[in-house]
């Protein structure tokens, strides 16, 4: 292989690893010259990418050799902490900053280890970190960061749809592609290099992209059309299409819907299924016999999907028929008053959507006669961060489900459902549950079970989300109110600046001050960091020993596409770390030892990772983290495929996705659920809880047919703007803002530091381009900003990129600029999705010129 | 006749254990259920938070090893032979995801 033939070159050898500078985990090499780093490329025959890198790949480097990096461990000597605090930073040694923590850690495992927080969004990290924390005792480990807001709309939608964890889109088979506030396909989310090529070749070929969202993003720039709307009504939208696609043009999938959903269970007038007295389940009218049968007895052709009938003298109906009366209520009429969509293009997007699914049509592959849906409707974190985040996500899901478009080529596919180590199941009510038993996260079906708090992210009383990261401040800052048991003591916290890129950043630090000691490992110091007791130097992603940096077992992003490969990649170091830095796991792991629960980290580990014999750890032995590593390899990928293969090729390939793993939907019968029976009862369920603890709850989401449902700004009519966030391709995370490379680019972009405003708005405001103006919120929080005047942002909207306007940074180059938009957003339970646990970042601000505001 | 399993306890559960492990004795033809029976009857409450929901099923959080193999989520039913040896960890909940 290339990597191969370039390190017969002494001294200068080119080495196989993986990119860390977003979560897409691109298979890289590295070329080092006398030990240097001079050069990052793609390895031509290595998925994902391919031998393609993106800007953020080429410039890692950079912050590799950055002189800003943390490299040795650094104690706290000022006790008053804040971010404006001088922390009073005093070097230490390891052996004094492991004396601490040991010390630390152990006390507060022998008190109470739900005590210890973790704090990461090192996702190549997952699994050891994971077994660190079960080991020790404690259930208390968050992410932060991107769960905030990102993926709470779109992983327990997925689960509920495809049977796993995450989405893609089959766009080498589709003919149209609309995106709801996402970029799929433009470097920016996940699959972002091989999916760009895809989105690039469909394009060519023909296939409309239509993007929905406020602001004419990179990926609205590129598209055939770009549909400007209003931020948070995009569940409206996708709501009125599908009323147009039942009730008016009659375009739906019937056979699917009958074969694959719950579309045709009956429904009383309790909201709940009709049950067949003796075995439960759900019942459905059968046409040709003209009575009710349990649902897997009737033929799905027989199958009634409108009409009423009588059950056990109740009279019922179709979950279908009680659905299209639901959604007759968003007219386009309406539907433009919500979005400022007009209604004619409400309509003509319905008509385009549902002709271009080719309802019927079927395509062989492999030998496979399977239905051909070449149209999809695709979302994420634009859709995702309001406060009805859950049925937003639902409400674009549903209209792929209409057109039959899940799972089926040319549709929304499943990223890790079906593969080598799983298929999607068949659960209670014959609803589909998930495919992998790999997968790190919660099902939303069957609900999970209800009860008083245990953890700080009040899990607990979320019994149909994935995860609730916004939530725990709620468990630090007030737990008596929200009944848990105890207070947070030590929180080790990892490649996650939540300071930054969690909401309102007064409320997060007041949150972080309230933990007693807190361990920051970092390679840049950051505002989190900066609140921090102990610091200690974190290694960069070259630098450290990570297996599987990809696991299709376990990473949902990027996972295989139809027809690519299933593979396993590693990352290695290939240059010593610098100064004193450590990879914070291995670190984890000689503080497990030192307090004696090392025994519990492996058999965590071994659980986890599904481990069998011969490759699970014996709890009472020691192992050096490359012998975990190399066991973890063979565990994987067979007993040949240990750690010197990977370094010698850094990846392995298990073979090429399948076509019944790339389209599983017609090679099983699990249904969908269209109607949510399990939202009402989960709810009842819950409200029950909450009434006896007395704990302040929203119950209305849990409601079994999905809704539009206004943000609270919705109804604010003083003129104010709604901020929103938008992406660009070379900046993912805040390591990439560090960058000097990135910043470069940020700088030569002259959309990503100031705000973007529409012309007409602009006028109004008196405001002019270039202006310095005034961003403030009704709460008073307020930042300034430069006025960028252009027509691809919406009348009622200002825009601003990424995560800038940071405060505390190891590169001064970038501290200031560009606007700290997560610091607009208010921190309280009201702006809370209480299905999702998404924190609704809808907010509105008052803009003036800076010199009026003055 | 009995048979006897060998329980290892680790994480929560060796904490609500207040031990590393136990033989255990069951009678013959036991299932899961029966074993985790015994350990609620040994160590109260704390234990069977950890190991079972309020429902009687077993926690899916709770990964338990037979034999170093695990168990679906639902196992309770799983069959249980002389000598068989059983690992118990309480783990974190949810973890990964953007």
């Amino acid at each position: 292989m290339e990597a191969l033939k370039m390190q017969a070159l002494e001294k200068n050898e080119w080495i196989p690893t993986v990119c860390s500078m977003c979560y897409n985990n691109c298979t890289i090499q590295v070329h080092r010259v006398d030990g240097v780093l001079t050069k990052v490329t793609g390895v031509s025959e290595a998925p994902p990418n391919h031998g393609v890198i993106c800007a953020k790949g080429n410039a890692q480097i950079e912050s590799l050799y950055s002189p800003n990096r943390v490299k040795r461990p650094m104690v706290r000597t000022n006790p008053r902490k804040g971010l404006g605090e001088d922390p009073g930073w005093r070097e230490i040694s390891w052996t004094e900053a492991m004396e601490m923590l040991c010390a630390r850690l152990k006390r507060v495992r022998e008190d109470d280890p739900r005590k210890l927080v973790v704090l990461s969004f090192d996702g190549q990290s997952y699994l050891p970190i994971r077994s660190f924390a079960s080991g020790f005792g404690t259930n208390n480990y968050t992410a932060g960061s991107a769960g905030y807001f990102c993926g709470n709309a779109i992983h327990p939608v997925s689960y509920s749809i495809n049977g796993c964890i995450d989405i893609q889109i089959d766009l080498d088979r589709t003919d149209y592609c609309m995106l709801f506030g996402c970029q799929y396909g433009f470097v920016a989310m996940s699959h972002a290099i091989v999916g760009a090529r895809q989105m690039a070749d469909a394009r060519e070929r023909g296939m409309k992209l239509v993007s929905v969202d406020p602001v004419l993003s990179n990926a609205a720039g590129k598209a055939d059309e770009w549909v400007p709307i209003r931020p948070g009504t995009d569940a409206a939208l996708a709501l009125g299409m599908i009323h147009l696609l039942l009730n008016e043009l009659k375009i739906y999938d019937r056979d699917f819907l009958q074969r694959y959903t719950n579309a045709t269970y009956l429904v009383g007038p309790d909201e709940c299924y009709a049950r067949d007295a003796g075995s439960g389940k759900p019942l459905v009218w059968n046409a040709k016999l003209g009575h009710a049968v349990p649902f897997d007895t009737c033929p799905p052709e027989e199958a009634a999907l409108d009409g009423t009938c009588t059950v056990g003298g109740v009279a019922c109906r179709p979950a279908l028929a009680i659905f299209r009366d639901h959604v007759s209520k968003y007219t386009p009429e309406r539907v433009e008053s919500i979005t400022t969509v007009p209604a004619a293009t409400v309509r003509r997007l319905a008509k385009e959507f549902g002709q271009a699914a080719c309802i019927g049509s079927t395509i062989t592959i492999d030998g496979h006669v399977l239905p051909h849906r070449p149209a999809v409707a695709f979302w994420y974190r634009g859709v995702s961060q309001h406060k009805h985040s859950m049925h937003n996500g639902f409400a674009i899901a549903l209209l792929n489900v209409m057109i039959g478009a899940v799972d089926v080529p040319g549709g929304l596919l499943n990223a890790n459902a079906a593969g080598p180590f799983g298929f999607p199941g068949e659960g209670p009510d014959g609803l589909i549950t998930r495919g992998n038993p790999y997968s790190h996260m919660r099902p939303q079906w069957p609900p999970q079970e209800v009860k008083a708090p245990e953890t700080l992210e009040l899990l607990e009383l979320f019994p149909l989300s994935v995860y609730a990261r916004a939530v725990p401040w709620l468990g630090i800052l007030e737990p008596e109110k929200y009944k848990v048991p105890y207070h947070p003591e030590v929180l080790i916290h990892c490649r996650a600046n939540i300071v930054a890129t969690t909401a309102d950043v007064e409320k997060t630090v007041e949150a972080l001050c309230k933990v007693p000691f807190q361990v920051s490992f970092v390679d840049f110091m950051n505002e989190t960091a900066s609140l921090a007791d102990l610091v200690l130097p974190d290694t960069h992603s070259l630098e450290r020993l990570v297996p599987f940096a990809t696991d299709p077992f376990t990473t949902f992003y990027a996972t295989a596409l139809p027809g690519e490969d299933w593979w396993f990649a590693f990352q290695q170091p290939v240059v010593k770390p610098a100064g004193e830095t450590r990879y914070w796991v291995e670190v984890l792991f000689e503080v497990a030892e030192r307090i004696g629960c090392l025994p519990d980290v492996y058999a965590a580990f071994n659980a986890l990772g599904h481990f069998k014999e011969p490759f699970l750890l014996a709890p009472r032995e020691k192992y050096t983290w490359e012998q975990i590593c190399d066991r973890w390899a063979r565990a994987r990928c067979g007993p040949d495929i240990g750690l010197d293969y990977f370094k010698q090729h850094g990846f392995y390939s298990l073979g090429k996705r399948t076509v019944k793993e790339s389209y599983p939907r017609a090679f099983h019968s699990a249904r969908i659920p269209m109607y949510f029976e399990h939202f009402k009862k989960a709810g009842e369920r819950l409200g029950a809880v909450v009434k006896e603890l007395g704990i302040p709850w929203e119950l209305d989401d849990y409601q079994a047919l999905i809704d539009f449902k206004p943000c609270h700004p919705y109804h604010k009519t003083d003129g104010s703007l709604y901020l929103v966030n938008t992406k660009v391709p070379f900046y993912t995370h805040t390591i990439s803002a560090e960058n000097p490379l990135l910043n470069d680019l940020c700088e030569r972009n002259t959309h990503v530091f100031p705000v973007g405003i529409n012309p007409k708005t602009a006028r109004r405001l008196g405001v002019q381009q270039g202006d310095t103006i005034v961003l403030e919120t009704d709460w008073g929080r307020r930042t300034e900003a430069t006025a960028d005047l252009r027509e691809g942002v919406h009348p009622e909207v200002v825009a601003c990129v990424g995560v800038l306007g940071r405060r505390i940074t190891g590169d001064l180059r970038i501290r200031g600029k560009g606007v700290h938009f997560n610091n607009l957003i208010k921190f309280d339970p009201k702006m809370m999705d209480f299905v999702s646990a998404a924190l609704d970042a809808c907010t509105r601000v008052k803009v003036t010129k800076a010199a009026a505001a003055r | 006749m009995t048979i006897c399993v060998q329980v290892e306890y680790y994480g929560r559960i060796g904490r609500a254990a207040g031990c590393a492990g136990d033989a255990i004795e069951l009678p013959e033809n036991s299932v899961l259920t029966e074993l985790i029976q015994e350990l609620v009857a040994r160590y109260g409450l704390p234990m069977e938070k950890l190991l079972l929901t309020d429902g009687g099923e077993l926690r899916a959080e709770t990964a338990i090893l037979i034999n170093g193999c695990a168990l679906s989520p639902r196992g309770l039913a799983t069959a249980l032979q002389d000598g068989d040896n059983a690992v118990m960890v309480a783990l974190v909940p949810a973890l990964t995801g953007g």
